[in-house]
């Protein structure tokens, strides 16, 4: 996947993480490698990258395992920019979504079609 | 996985990263892993997740730079701004001016702008960082200078997007109006003469410095704007949760200040009639000057503290469920 394409997507999924509940960087790493294939390298730098540009605060929590842990907690800045990317993003894929399937409504004759190509190819 | 936070230290100091930086990034991975150690991962999973230490490094440089290229334009005095910044940007236009009043269109997405007049002939647009100028309209037809991300799904838009533009305008030209409008870009504004002057903003953060118009109209949704110096015949300022700063400014007819939660401060100004109509946000005055005032809140108040009791303020309209009006 184009590296730039994924960070923005990437983004948007901690965003998303974030908007429900406060987290600890693990957390956050794990939900979302649980979904998509990524690792910490690139959620990480994203989480800083956020805290730097104040959309996420963070606070330290004991644990009962050991050392403290770091939860991130959404601003209001970024819960405007969760807005912002949202919209982007359905619409983006909203777009996306219509020209693949036509909304869905042609996807029978989308596979017939796919059916005859191979067919075809396979006589030439 | 004592050895994943070793490589990681290494690749940061030689990515020259600052120890304060490598401290803090290095102590959350160390947290992180923990973290994954108490939940039963194995070392082999643990990698997996973790990956390789020198990406993270590089993307986490790669942020760092980022921040670093930014510049503060001082737009205090044009003159110098220009002199210190044009070097570090390139040229994309210069358009000659030929006569009569010109119209400034400026619509722009994530990227930030500088705006300002300068002793000079043509004008000038400058960019740093636009990875695909080709995005843009740039043009000067019909004496409307026209500076816009062209209609395009947004997805690409994500952060960390550190183009800018500069715009220097001749400051003999008079401006018939000024439209600015932004998603999250920052601006300076300066010197702009003009008949209609507008700004419309949804997170950027916005300076605006002498200006002179006879309608001002400024509206943020989340991002905070500063203005200094300025005078009109209206002004119009309105925000949803942004903070708003202005300060020295005569303004002839009324000022009309609306918020959702943002506060307003502003300090030295003079004008006919100021009228805040609010749900919680509160405008403080220091030296504000509003021969009438009118306030409309349900939380929101008014304060407003002035040296020269000579000159009264007339409370003409006062609807409010536990807001209040303090002068003094």
């Amino acid at each position: 996947m184009n590296a730039q394409f994924k960070r923005g997507i990437v983004e948007l999924c901690v965003l998303s993480e974030l908007i429900l509940e406060d987290m600890y960087g693990y957390k956050i790493i794990n939900n979302i490698s649980k979904e998509i294939d990524v690792n910490e390298n690139t959620i990480y730098p994203i989480l800083r990258r956020l805290t730097k540009e104040e959309y996420f605060t963070t606070y330290l929590v004991e644990s009962d395992q050991g050392a403290p842990r770091k939860y991130y907690k959404v601003t209001e800045k970024g819960f405007n920019y969760y807005m912002e990317l949202r919209e982007s993003w359905d619409q983006f894929i909203g777009g996306v979504y219509e020209i693949l399937n036509k909304g869905g409504k042609k996807n029978e004759e989308i596979l017939k079609r796919i059916g005859d190509g191979i067919k075809n190819a396979k006589n030439e | 996985m004592k050895k994943f936070l070793k490589e990681l230290e290494m690749e940061l100091k030689m990515l020259k990263m600052n120890n304060k930086d490598i401290d803090e990034i290095l102590e959350d991975h160390k947290e992180m892993i923990d973290a994954a150690i108490d939940e039963g991962l194995n070392e082999t999973e643990i990698e997996e997740k973790f990956g390789n230490p020198k990406n993270v490094a590089k993307e986490l440089s790669k942020d760092t730079k980022e921040s670093k290229k930014s510049v503060v334009i001082n737009v205090e005095n044009s003159d110098s701004c220009v002199k210190d910044n044009t070097s570090k940007y390139d040229l994309v236009e210069a358009f000659p001016v030929i006569s009569g009043k010109i119209t400034v269109e400026i619509g722009l997405v994530s990227e930030n702008l500088s705006i300002t007049t300068y002793e000079g002939e043509s004008i000038q647009v400058f960019q740093r960082g636009v990875k695909e100028i080709k995005e843009y309209d740039i043009l000067f037809e019909n004496n409307v200078l026209l500076l816009k991300k062209k209609a395009k799904i947004k997805l690409f838009n994500f952060s960390s997007n550190d183009a800018k533009f500069l715009v220097l305008v001749p400051s003999n030209v008079e401006l018939d109006g000024f439209n600015y409008k932004s998603v999250s870009g920052d601006a300076n504004i300066n010197g702009i003469l003009t008949t209609k002057f507008n700004i419309k903003n949804t997170s950027g953060d916005i300076e605006i410095t002498n200006i002179v118009a006879k309608d001002i109209k400024v509206s943020a949704v989340s991002g905070e704007i500063v203005m200094t110096g300025f005078k009109g015949e209206s002004f119009e300022i309105s925000t949803i949760s942004g903070d708003i700063e202005a300060e020295k400014g005569v303004i002839s007819g009324s000022m009309y200040f609306h918020s959702v939660s943002g506060d307003i401060d502003v300090e030295e100004i003079e004008c006919e009639e100021a009228t805040l109509k609010t749900i919680s946000g509160d405008l403080e005055g220091k030296e504000f000057y509003p021969k009438k005032i009118t306030l409309k809140s349900i939380s929101g108040d008014i304060i407003i503290r002035n040296s020269d009791e000579s000159r009264e303020i007339d409370v003409i309209n006062k609807k409010t469920v536990s807001g209040d009006i303090v002068i003094s």
